[in-house]
């Protein structure tokens, strides 16, 4: 779960937006996560595959916790 | 529009190879931000320029070394124009010791004296007064330099804009404003807080010229500024700029930006800065067809090692910090 506004503690997974197996690229948002503030889009931070999507749709998340596994193409 | 480019200053394609650059530097800077910010290097918010870099490049490359400039909150862009190093400001927003400001300033204060950037702002409009005071400075030790204020449409609404650009007009002081119209003062539409449709308007109140540009031709507000810094060293005074712009991103990091009409962002996009600028040097064979992508990856990989090297850096101890702030 990654920080996405000042002193936030947790995000609740919205909507995924790639299925496992899905190609992403770095930059490209891949879920909807609502935070204390807005809800806003999160970006791949790499390229690769979205090889596992660890929490699911409606789950409130600890900020820095997995919620999915990225296999890193380079 | 023909008379327009004729007008153009001649610019060398070597010279717009390196604005190309800079603009791209500063779109992937703000992209590697956003990333630091997503992996907790960066606390608090940022807000980021991408889609007005050319406004940053253009009008700051029509500056001397000499000259001054004031940026605002969203003051990556030109920062990083005027010469400011990626791992220093990347430093400074990690809040390192290496940064510009030894990591105390942040996001919204990138500030380096030793490149004439004397300051950046987190209040609206507050860089006016601060360089029309840098500009009557120079008038007043007869030197030549020249100061240069960002600011977006909303900071004009505030009193200290037209107090100051009555009185630069007054005492013809050799100022430059430029104002950055990305069509929202952060989520509010121009048109429910501002009188006019065209900022460049207001400069009729106060007997000085004002020039609408198209922000996202890099060459263009190059043109217009290059117009006003050389009619201001020339003592001839001030001159109100409106690039018409668009940021890509909401107003903060916590923006989802969804106040914005269906397709508007698409259809800037279209016009993207750095795409009509690399189109030209295609088409004009100053850049391989596949250049564009290759100064991507190259400009990429700078940006990532320069993040990289500014987070192995320390912070300030709390005696060094105290050591900035008060005198002995």
């Amino acid at each position: 779960m990654p920080s996405m506004s000042q002193g936030m503690e947790t995000g609740i997974v919205v909507r995924w937006l790639k299925r496992e197996g899905d190609h992403v690229e770095r930059g490209e948002p891949i879920a909807e996560i609502e935070t204390d503030k807005a809800t806003m889009e999160m970006e791949a931070l790499v390229r690769g595959t979205l090889i596992e999507i660890v929490r699911h749709e409606g789950e409130e998340v600890p900020v820095g916790n997995p919620i999915a596994a990225i296999e890193s193409a380079s | 529009m023909m008379a327009d480019a004729e007008r153009r200053p001649v610019v060398d394609d070597s010279r717009l190879l390196t604005w190309l650059r800079k603009m791209v530097e500063i779109r992937l800077f703000e992209e590697r931000v956003q990333e630091l910010f997503m992996e907790g290097l960066i606390q608090g918010t940022t807000h980021l320029c991408q889609g007005q870099e050319a406004v940053s490049v253009g009008a700051v490359e029509a500056l001397a070394p000499a000259d001054y400039l004031t940026i605002t909150y969203r003051g990556h862009g030109h920062a990083l124009a005027r010469g400011m190093s990626l791992e220093s400001a990347f430093a400074e927003l990690m809040g390192r010791s290496t940064g510009c400001c030894k990591g105390l300033g942040g996001s919204m204060h990138l500030a380096d004296f030793s490149i004439g950037l004397i300051g950046a702002f987190a209040i609206v409009g507050a860089g006016v007064p601060v360089a029309l005071g840098a500009a009557v400075s120079s008038s007043a030790r007869r030197r030549d330099s020249v100061a240069m204020t960002f600011l977006g449409d909303g900071g004009t609404n505030i009193g200290t804009f037209h107090e100051c650009l009555n009185m630069a007009a007054v005492w013809k002081a050799p100022l430059v404003v430029v104002v950055e119209n990305n069509l929202y003062g952060e989520y509010s539409p121009l048109a429910t807080t501002t009188a006019v449709t065209d900022i460049a308007e207001r400069a009729g109140a106060y007997g000085i010229p004002g020039v609408i540009v198209d922000g996202q031709d890099v060459q263009e507000v190059h043109r217009v500024a290059a117009e006003a810094v050389a009619r201001a060293r020339a003592g001839a005074g001030p001159t109100l700029i409106e690039a018409k712009t668009y940021r890509y991103r909401g107003h903060s990091r916590t923006d989802p930006a969804s106040y914005r009409p269906a397709g508007e962002l698409e259809l800037w996009k279209q016009r993207d800065p750095i795409e009509l600028l690399s189109t030209t040097l295609v088409e004009r064979g100053v850049l391989p067809a596949e250049g564009g992508a290759r100064l991507r990856e190259e400009v990429q990989r700078a940006v990532d090692e320069s993040a990289r090297r500014a987070a192995a850096a320390g912070y300030l101890d709390l005696e060094e910090m105290k050591a900035c702030v008060y005198a002995d």
